[in-house]
């Protein structure tokens, strides 16, 4: 333990318990974020510091954002004690909006609601609207010893005294009666969210998991408010204050002070049965799960492969607006991108540079701009290994073969993770480009992700139309609307770059058994839905022997030997079977990309179709 | 309201509800005994740390290393950013093993018998013994201060990294000279990190008794690289928070934690007569809102304006919950800046988006490596008052 503090904080912080119970919560959660991978496997989504002592956080479970503040610190009989208030700003449009007081909803549906939420610890009205609980964090400077709780009650109930009325378009409409319930919060269970992120990265930054938990509660109150600004809690039989405590280290309890006030009804010490109700939760794990399991070196989530993004898209589309957008992204971020220009012939090429499979043409804070100048699949390997870079973007005008192209990324499929075929495409020019160039249209088709750029340049009807073509085109593409190349970096190549598989809403309901779009080009898409389960030896067996033109395969299927329904993913060379969140909609489908499919992919559609 | 209706919807276009009062104004509305621990949290008073008439800033290096790809991958196969930086095997602690095996120990020892006074014959053992020495820089500034009375103060800002870039850079600018006739009455180490602390002894070397302002949060092997370097003068640990040095010059340390396992970072404030407020940062770890409202809530300055900033401003690497939200080019444009000096860690993309948002960014000449005009860069000087 001792040994890995230090490491979190230095030892003039350590030297003092009051500082230590100040600055670990805030420096465990800054430590866990500075990877980008641990971060993300950790639950963090995101971090903003606030002015005194405060920070706005994104968490992967909730829309919302949650606010950290330190309340106070202090330090008895040797050891430090500091309290978080934690605050939750739920996002306007969600759910948990409606169990708040009418005047947090006000709040948060007012246009400056996300300023005020960024630099709330400044807002002391705005912010006291969205109190959901505490932290307290203890800290034992002899055996150095570490107990986080987490206090919260399991109602927040708000009563208002006298009614509340709204004034809405010059009408005054009373929204709660007098005496009647303004909020009811399940503040604990929203806290809890929080907690398990904080609690699993201590577990993860001190490499040690939690040894005691305790569990215990309060006699709770409601509230009931005045409009002369009087607040009155009033005990309620019904209504509890959680506290819910993890220690680090073998010391227990630190915060014995108040234990005459608390019922303790889970008391837990390691190496006993961890209690069934909190068995699996991620704090138990010192390591990142995904990340190798390890936080020793080279495994911190810094082993993982380049994430390869195939960047199409037509001339003028705003391909190089996008790419600025995200370098810049990235390297604010320490992430490094090599972008590879696969445009032969387009420059001139220094003749030193024979031997070598690519031309660099900018270097800089946080890319590498290479031009092709020998296979693809050579220069890429040479890149990844002079430069290490976080993400490989290959940017191309045109998919002049896409099959050769597609066989060459699959080979290097243990170097890389695949992620996308994106294709940015201008919404001004967008209907007559795709009806007059088969390019356009191929590079639609095989796109996983469409940015669909300079929306606001054209009317809502015109969207519609070309949205709607598109669709026709590829069913299962992911569309974003964006201007000049801004297209959110974590929107689109979010968490892990896993993007859902999902059909376009129009097409969700088609009861064809085969909807073919042929063009008069020869790359094409099929959309099968799969009435039954599939045999999976004799899928796989098909799949195996596909010829390289078929393309792509992707979508949701089910095999007779299990319920379990999987995302398929194919491109030459390469195909994986990963299985499906709980949410994906009822329908089993297969969408299939490539040239003459009716031939190329027989035997597969005749097993499918059947 | 009717059950069925959603609170979000039907209170859309909604600004004022009667009965609501000051709901927020009521205070926390959940009881603990836990809470009733602490005092009121004290307001802090903005400090007179007086006024001075101008602060000049010449730019030894702002290049810490010089291939962003190579320290990346050196990170990167060390272990990461929470790896111990002294365990790198970057110079001058290289101890002849791969990289992500050095150690402070192993490295010092090679090299100890020759600091600060023979550091290129130091450095040459550094170039043999560890990891890509050729990428290594430094971060440095000399910093020319004069009181009103007219009487004038110069300050080191941080050493670099390399022995043999700081030494070259060092004469170029003519600092070796100042160090030897005493002329430069401190040095000021930003924070811990390797390109603006590890260049320590060639400051040294030209005067081993300068007395060294060190911000609270050092590791051991930095106390000890103090001493090892044949360091003779005072060493001052700044605790966080605000620290004058002479009239109109202030350090603030603030207590963050930066990666290779640094901990806390000091930059400076200058109250320039009838300019208003001038701040020279390192790398700024704490974030430019947190710098600059720092300022704001703690120091008094003139005009109550912000005026200049040098140096490098880093981007919170966390401020990415809301990517559509770019905090440093909007902070900047609230804090109304009439100068901005940037370089080094700020990021040359940054650095052009300001300049493209039509901010007051003072342009260098790109010269002695330095990459970008966009940076005020390496030999270049910026005078604020």
């Amino acid at each position: 333990m001792s040994r890995r503090l230090s490491t979190i904080l230095p030892p003039a912080i350590l030297a003092d318990a009051e500082q230590v119970a100040m600055k670990l919560l805030p420096a465990v959660m800054l430590r866990a974020n500075f990877i980008p991978g641990v971060r993300q496997r950790l639950g963090w989504r995101g971090i903003k510091e606030c002015p005194n002592d405060g920070f706005s956080v994104k968490i992967a479970e909730q829309e919302g954002a949650f606010g950290l503040n330190l309340a106070g610190a202090t330090q008895q009989r040797g050891q430090g004690y500091a309290t978080f208030d934690l605050y939750y700003f739920p996002s306007p449009e969600e759910e948990w909006l409606e169990s708040f007081s009418i005047a947090a909803c006000i709040a948060a549906l007012q246009p400056d609601y996300l300023h005020l939420l960024r630099e709330f610890t400044t807002h002391e009205t705005f912010k006291t609207l969205f109190h959901i609980g505490q932290l307290n964090l203890a800290f034992n400077p002899k055996n150095r010893a570490i107990e986080l709780s987490l206090e919260a009650a399991d109602q927040l109930i708000l009563i208002s005294a006298d009614g509340v009325t709204i004034t809405k378009e010059d009408r005054q409409e009373q929204v709660v009666a007098a005496g009647e319930v303004d909020q009811d919060l399940a503040a604990f269970s929203l806290a809890l969210n929080f907690f398990r992120v904080i609690t699993t990265s201590f577990s993860f930054c001190l490499k040690e998991a939690p040894e005691h938990l305790k569990r215990s509660y309060l006699p709770g109150h409601h509230y009931i408010y005045h409009h002369d600004q009087q607040l009155e809690p009033e005990q309620h039989p019904k209504v509890k204050v959680i506290n819910l405590a993890l220690t680090w280290g073998t010391d227990f309890p630190l915060a014995e002070t108040y234990n005459n006030v608390y019922q303790t009804d889970i008391l837990w010490h390691s190496p006993e049965l961890k209690p069934l109700e909190y068995a699996d939760e991620a704090w138990w794990q010192t390591q990142v799960p995904g990340a190798r399991f390890s936080v020793d070196k080279n495994t911190m989530g810094i082993t993982e492969r380049p994430k390869l993004i195939i960047l199409t898209g037509f001339l003028g589309s705003g391909k190089t607006c996008f790419l600025n957008h995200f370098i810049e992204y990235q390297a604010e971020r320490n992430a490094f991108v090599a972008i590879v220009q696969n445009e032969i012939g387009a420059k001139n090429l220094d003749t030193h540079l024979i031997g070598q499979h690519y031309a660099v043409t900018e270097i800089d804070e946080g890319c590498i701009c290479c031009t092709l100048a020998g296979s693809l699949k050579l220069a890429l390997s040479e890149i990844m290994s002079g430069f290490q870079p976080d993400f490989v973007i290959v940017e191309t005008t045109g998919l002049a073969n896409p099959a050769n192209f597609l066989n060459e990324v699959a080979e290097l499929e243990d170097q890389l993770d695949f992620c996308s075929i994106t294709t940015v495409v201008d919404a001004t020019q967008g209907v007559g480009v795709l009806k007059k160039y088969g390019v356009a249209r191929e590079q639609v088709i095989l796109a996983d992700v469409i940015l669909l750029n300079k929306v606001s340049s054209i009317s809502a009807a015109e969207l519609k139309t070309l949205s709607e073509q598109i669709q026709t085109l590829n069913p299962l593409t992911t569309i974003h609307h964006g201007n000049y190349g801004d297209f959110s970096a974590p929107e689109l190549y979010g968490v892990n770059l896993t993007g859902n598989i999902q059909l376009a809403d129009s097409l969700n309901r088609i009861n064809t058994t085969q909807h073919h779009t042929h063009l008069s080009q020869d790359i094409s898409s099929a959309l099968v839905e799969l009435k039954s389960p599939l045999d999976k030896n004799l899928f796989l067996e098909k799949t195996s022997k596909l010829p390289n033109k078929v393309l792509r395969i992707k979508g949701v299927i089910q095999f007779t030997d299990s319920n379990k329904r999987f995302y398929y993913q194919y491109v030459p060379g390469s195909h994986s079977l990963t299985s499906t969140e709980e949410n994906v909609p009822d329908e089993n489908f297969l969408v299939i990309i490539g040239e003459d499919i009716k031939k190329s992919a027989e035997p597969l559609l005749t097993l499918i179709t059947a | 309201m009717s059950d069925n209706m959603k609170r979000r919807d039907f209170l859309k276009g909604t600004t004022t509800g009667v009965g609501l009062g000051l709901l927020g104004a009521m205070g926390i509305y959940s009881y603990s005994p836990l809470r009733k621990r602490y005092f009121a949290k004290t307001t802090r008073k903005m400090t007179d740390i007086g006024v001075c008439k101008s602060v000049k800033v010449t730019n030894i290096s702002e290049t810490s290393w010089f291939d962003n790809g190579t320290l990346m991958g050196d990170i990167k196969g060390a272990g990461g950013l929470l790896v111990n930086q002294y365990d790198y095997n970057w110079p001058p602690f290289g101890n002849g093993k791969e990289l992500g095996e050095g150690s402070y120990k192993e490295g010092i020892a090679k090299i100890k018998h020759l600091l600060p006074d023979r550091v290129d014959e130091a450095w040459k053992i550094c170039v043999d013994n560890s990891v890509h020495p050729e990428n290594a820089g430094g971060y440095s500034a000399l910093l020319d201060v004069e009181e009103m009375s007219g009487k004038k103060h110069k300050f080191l800002l941080d050493t670099g990294w390399s022995y043999d870039w700081i030494h070259k850079s060092y004469k170029r600018e003519g600092i070796d000279k100042m160090l030897e006739n005493r002329e430069i009455e401190a040095m000021i180490i930003s924070h811990e990190h390797f390109d603006h602390f590890w260049g320590l002894p060639v400051t040294l070397k030209y005067d081993p008794t300068i007395t060294l302002y060190i911000p609270e949060g050092f590791y051991p092997e930095g106390l000890q690289y103090i001493k090892d370097c044949g360091h003779q003068g005072k060493v001052i640990t700044i605790p966080n928070g605000l620290n004058t040095f002479i009239p109109g010059m202030a350090s603030y340390v603030f207590p963050v934690p930066i990666i290779c396992r640094v901990y806390g970072e000091q930059s400076l404030y200058f109250n320039v007569a009838d300019k208003g407020m001038v701040s020279v940062t390192g790398c700024c770890h704490q974030g430019i809102i947190r710098f600059a409202e720092t300022a704001y809530n703690e120091v008094k300055y003139e005009n109550d304006n912000f005026y200049g900033i040098y140096g490098g401003l880093h981007i919170s690497p966390f401020d990415d919950w809301d990517p559509k939200y770019d905090d440093l080019v909007i902070s900047l444009k609230n804090y109304d800046f009439d100068v901005i000096a940037c370089n080094h860690c700020t990021g040359i993309l940054c650095a052009r988006k300001f300049i493209s948002a039509g901010y007051p960014v003072v342009e260098g000449s790109a010269q002695h490596r330095s990459k970008d005009k966009a940076y005020l860069g390496n030999g270049d000087t910026i005078t604020f008052g």
